[in-house]
């Protein structure tokens, strides 16, 4: 082979050889961009199941505290029945001392005994 | 075969175009992996901020929650209790019956009734005597009454009534509708006292009230 011929036969190489690495690069970036997508669309289902926990656990929360509200004001509540009902008794016990106490008034008595 | 640099050449470019690949692949890699630890830190911190929110929301919700049963828990007091004064009212208004018959701690209905003519007469004479110049013997006062209870005041007892005011009072013949007690007025109209049950348990309510209150409920409290 002559010189001419080599020369030319080295830069086909070379050309080749450039080629080749502009795939290659091309080719790295390519699966670069696809690993960024990939992980993009990752993130954006663990974004979804954040999400739908975030919704679960929220109910979970609204849930035990509106059912430890109704348990304790059930228990107020029901204290407040007994007392109610305590009071009432007493009340009953004590009219006819409060029906004297509204007669000694309305019938002048009180004003009477002061004169 | 190839020239001698020529070939050397495509091997740096073959090397320099896989460290270019590695680079690009190494970057990509922690850019992935600095995505991936910023985007799950935030979606942690959202989370976090969040659960915090919504138990605030919760705690808040339980609160009213009580505080409604809490008021309802008042209620149940207060209905007892305005039942209670309720019925001693409505109680002591029935037992003026009683009262007229049996009379009432050692006092005689008429009696009663006389105290109240009294003390309607003297009102009205002593701001008879503060409107005008004239002297409480010039005024005459009439007393109303009901059908039932006209029959439980004499002649006698007004006069000793006009005797203990100083003026005359006598017995109208004008009736009114009432359980008990009586209306007394100045002849002219110009005064007038009403000492009628229904009127003392409206114009006494507020002491009466808390009487009662005191007699009914104060006193195991105290």
């Amino acid at each position: 082979m002559n010189l001419r011929v080599m020369a030319v036969e080295a830069l086909k190489e070379i050309k080749k050889a450039e080629e080749e690495a502009r795939k290659l690069v091309e080719e790295a970036k390519e699966e670069a961009a696809g690993m960024v997508r990939e992980a993009e669309d990752e993130l954006k289902k663990l974004e979804a199941e954040a999400s739908e926990d975030m919704e679960r656990r929220a109910k979970e929360i609204a849930d035990k505290y509106a059912k430890e509200g109704e348990d304790e004001g059930e228990a107020i509540l029901r204290e407040a029945k007994e007392e109610a009902e305590k009071l009432r008794a007493i009340a009953e016990s004590r009219l006819e001392n409060a029906v004297e106490a509204v007669l000694v008034r309305i019938l002048g008595l009180n004003m009477q005994a002061g004169r | 075969m190839m020239l001698v640099g020529a070939s050397e050449l495509v091997e740096r470019i073959k090397e320099e175009a896989k460290e270019e690949q590695e680079r690009i692949l190494r970057e990509a890699r922690a850019q992935v992996e600095e995505l991936v630890k910023n985007a799950k830190a935030d979606i942690e911190e959202r989370k976090k901020r969040f659960i915090e929110a919504e138990s605030r929301k919760a705690a808040e919700n339980k609160e009213r929650i009580i505080r409604a049963k809490r008021l309802d828990a008042k209620k149940f007091r207060w209905d007892v209790e305005e039942k209670a004064i309720k019925r001693a009212f409505e109680e002591a208004l029935k037992r003026v019956q009683r009262v007229k018959e049996e009379g009432f701690r050692g006092k005689s209905y008429p009696g009663i009734l006389a105290g109240l003519i009294k003390d309607a007469a003297l009102s009205i004479t002593a701001g008879s005597e503060r409107s005008s110049s004239s002297s409480s013997s010039e005024l005459e006062l009439e007393v109303v009454l009901s059908a039932e209870d006209a029959q439980f005041v004499t002649e006698e007892m007004l006069k000793e009534i006009s005797g203990e005011v100083g003026c005359e009072v006598r017995l109208s013949k004008e009736r009114i509708k009432t359980v008990g007690g009586v209306i007394v007025r100045r002849s002219d109209g110009r005064i007038e006292v009403n000492n009628t049950f229904e009127e003392r348990m409206k114009r006494l309510y507020p002491g009466l009230r808390e009487d009662i209150v005191k007699v009914l409920f104060r006193a195991r409290e105290e």
